[in-house]
């Protein structure tokens, strides 16, 4: 009994191990089938990737996440020519163990000659059921780097017309009618269909480059017709169509296209000719409308030349040394602060304003002060200089000002009744009447009736009523 | 006067012996001869003449060395790093001229397989030029604070413009943060080139340092054209990077080369 206990748990710590050791490949591995003959540079050839999963079931795959993520050429060399594989799933006995193996298969063409080493990639998301407990887990996966002899296309024998389509093709020239008015289209259909790659070829055109016509090319249409799952051969057809508008009436003929390409089974290039299409143009040539010169002219620096890629710049530009960014020059920086400074200043002025605005007891207040401030110097000197009248009479519109603003009445309406009324229980009696005092001897010397006393009494006795004027509470604000 | 006609030929000189070699440059790529091409815009970067359309078709001679390379027709080191580092100097002085993306779409689908998707921020910051965004931004926020300047004075006049101020005000707070982003990403110098095959580690340690039983070396290469992101530097040139191979990110450590045959070219401030 103890023994078959040591040999069970012999055993699972062997599969446990075992588990634990397995590497990635023993998961999940990307396998790709080449062509193993040399394939020409253009040519269609089919890419058999695969995804293999040893060990694991059917029934436990995402399928959803293989056909998510495709693999990829990591390496350049080649090109894919449909928009996503052909995918499939079978059950496959490989080394004498069946297990899921995935194929995505396209059809693919070289873009360079040489001995390329092609690497194809993917990352899928897989059950990792090596983990002590299964989990999903990230797997990048590369397949080994495959070989693949890649031919130049031969320079000898190739026709003027060659415009790099490798395959075995034919070419069908159509137009929609036989007899048009001069100037407006005839629409041209030439139809090139057969195995090979259609996706970059551009139309041919006839040896005489369309004289007599005018050609509005439309956009050429690319149809994928069947495709050879084993061999991954695409038949496609491409129809290029142009309008042409005959230029000149009279019987004329839509001149013979030549297309050609090379054919990789008889590894020599083919050319095909279509026959010239009869067509009679009527009417007269419209009469050409004059364009005024500066009309032609800007119609000319409006249309831009088209660009094409690889086409150098005829104009250098402004040749310069690299400047440094103006966010790091300081000028800039000064100047960026420009605009905030005078938004500061001016919200700060416009606060200030609307609190003096809100406040004009405050303000009289201020006013006032800063008038005293300005009378008293004045009046001294005036006591020092004696001119009474002038003395009085600055000294009585302050004393105005000052009883004004404390008592919250205007300073032009104030005489001696207005101030009896006032002051009443607001001043002392004696201070009231030495204020009263004060008037009466200042309306009676300016009016001449009496003789001024000393003025820096005078002063003195002003001095003392201000101050016991400061003494009433100021009127404040309801803000 | 004599001595005004001199000083107009000292001056004008230079300018005319760029626009020379530019014009070499352009006369050598149209007979074929890349290699020659390519040197005359070369003399003109070295001179500190720069200018979008120098980088742009210096690019182009790079780009058909190296496909000329890929026809068999002449054998020795590739250009297309090369290629791709001068279009995105072209694209970072003239960021909206089409031809120069797609050339240099079509120089990153020859290296990658298939043309990777640029990130939208970086796609958005490379929509204008840095001093372009700076110009934008600062109009902006210039014209938003001198609104509310003028409403300060006049606050008669807010009612004018009190719907779209809060536009034009963030508006001028968004540019101004692009424009900064913008900046940043230029000047950060942390961009580069590989225009070498390049080994990458696992570690900023040189092979013999690492012993045999420790994995050190990344099993694929830095490939030629492949662009990156520096994340780390250290003084005795190791750098850490990031990039994308293909569908892979990956990341690891290579070595800066010697300046005279260098391995990465990291775009400038």
């Amino acid at each position: 009994m103890g023994l078959r206990h040591a040999i069970r748990a012999a055993f699972l710590n062997l599969v446990l191990a075992a588990a634990l050791n397995a590497a990635d490949r023993d998961i999940v591995f990307l396998k790709a089938e080449l062509p193993g003959r040399p394939v020409y540079r253009g040519e269609m050839f089919h890419v058999d990737m695969q995804v293999h999963f040893p060990g694991q079931q059917m029934r436990r795959i995402d399928i959803n996440e293989l056909r998510n993520h495709p693999p990829r050429a990591r390496t350049e060399g080649i090109r894919f020519l449909l928009n996503r594989p052909y995918f499939n799933a079978a059950l496959e006995r490989v080394n004498s163990r069946q297990h899921p193996v995935f194929h995505y298969k396209r059809a693919a063409v070289a873009t360079r000659a040489g001995d390329l080493e092609l690497v194809f990639n993917t990352e899928l998301m897989v059950e990792d059921f090596t983990a002590n407990v299964p989990r999903k887990a990230k797997f990048e996966l590369a397949t080994d780097a495959l070989p693949l002899k890649v031919l130049p296309l031969p320079i000898e024998g190739r026709p003027g017309s060659f415009t790099s389509a490798v395959g075995e093709f034919e070419m069908i020239v159509q137009a929609d009618k036989d007899r048009v008015a001069v100037n407006n289209p005839v629409e041209l259909t030439v139809t090139i269909r057969g195995q090979g790659a259609l996706d970059t070829l551009t139309m041919p055109v006839p040896d005489n480059a369309w004289k007599g016509f005018r050609v509005d090319a439309l956009t050429p249409r690319l149809r994928t017709g069947t495709v050879n799952l084993n061999a991954m051969t695409v038949y496609s057809t491409k129809d290029f169509r142009a309008n042409l508008l005959p230029l000149k009436p009279g019987q004329t003929e839509i001149p013979p296209i030549r297309f050609s390409f090379f054919n990789p089974k008889t590894r020599k290039y083919e050319e095909q000719v279509s026959k010239p299409l009869p067509l009679l143009a009527h009417g007269d040539v419209p009469r050409e409308v004059e364009v005024p010169e500066d009309a032609a002219r800007m119609a000319a620096e409006e249309e831009p030349e088209p660009e094409t890629p690889f086409t150098q710049q005829k104009d250098p530009g402004l040749l310069a040394a690299p400047s440094t960014p103006l966010l790091s020059q300081t000028w800039f920086l000064a100047a960026n602060a420009v605009p905030l400074f005078a938004w500061l200043m001016a919200l700060t002025w416009r606060k200030r304003r609307d609190y003096y605005d809100a406040r004009p007891r405050l303000v009289r207040r201020l006013r006032v002060e800063k008038l005293s401030r300005r009378t008293l110097t004045s009046l001294e000197q005036l006591a020092r200089n004696g001119s009474p009248p002038e003395f009085y009479g600055q000294a009585a519109l302050l004393l105005r000002e000052r009883i004004g603003e404390r008592l919250d009445i205007p300073a032009g309406g104030i005489t001696e009744a207005v101030l009896r009324t006032h002051l009443e229980g607001r001043l002392p009696e004696k201070q009231a009447a030495a204020l009263g005092e004060f008037f009466t001897e200042a309306n009676a010397v300016r009016f001449g009736s009496e003789e001024a006393s000393a003025l820096p009494q005078a002063l003195m006795k002003l001095r003392k009523n201000i101050a016991a004027l400061e003494q009433l509470e100021a009127p404040v604000d309801e803000v | 006067m004599k001595f005004k006609t001199l000083l107009l030929i000292l001056y004008t000189l230079p300018a005319l012996a760029s626009e020379l070699h530019f014009e070499k440059g352009n006369q050598a790529y149209a007979r074929g001869q890349y290699e020659n091409a390519a040197t005359e815009y070369r003399q003109l970067l070295d001179a500190n003449q720069t200018s979008a359309a120098v980088h742009f078709n210096l690019a182009n001679a790079y780009h058909q060395i190296s496909r000329e390379r890929d026809d068999g027709q002449v054998r020795g080191a590739t250009q297309l790093g090369r290629a791709i580092y001068h279009y995105r100097m072209a694209r970072r002085m003239d960021p909206r001229t089409r031809i120069i993306t797609s050339n240099l779409q079509q120089a990153r689908e020859r290296v990658h397989g298939q043309a990777p998707r640029e990130r939208a921020w970086r796609v958005l910051l490379g929509f204008f030029t840095v001093n372009e965004w700076a110009i934008v931004a600062w109009l902006t926020l210039a014209a938003w604070l001198l609104l509310m300047t003028a409403g300060c004075v006049h606050p008669v006049w807010r009612a004018h413009w009190r719907s779209w101020q809060p536009l034009l005000g963030g508006a001028g707070i968004a540019l101004t943060i692009l424009a900064g982003l913008a900046w940043k990403t230029q000047t950060a110098c942390n961009e580069a080139v590989a225009v070498r095959d390049t080994p990458v580690f696992k570690r900023p340690l040189a092979p013999e340092e690492v012993p045999n039983n420790v994995a050190h070396a990344e099993p694929d290469a830095l490939r030629e054209g492949i662009e990156m992101d520096i994340i780390e530097r250290q003084e005795n040139g190791w750098l850490k990077i990031a990039f994308a191979d293909g569908l892979l990110n990956r990341s690891g450590w290579v070595r800066e080369g010697a300046m005279e045959r260098p391995n990465l070219l990291i775009f400038p401030r």
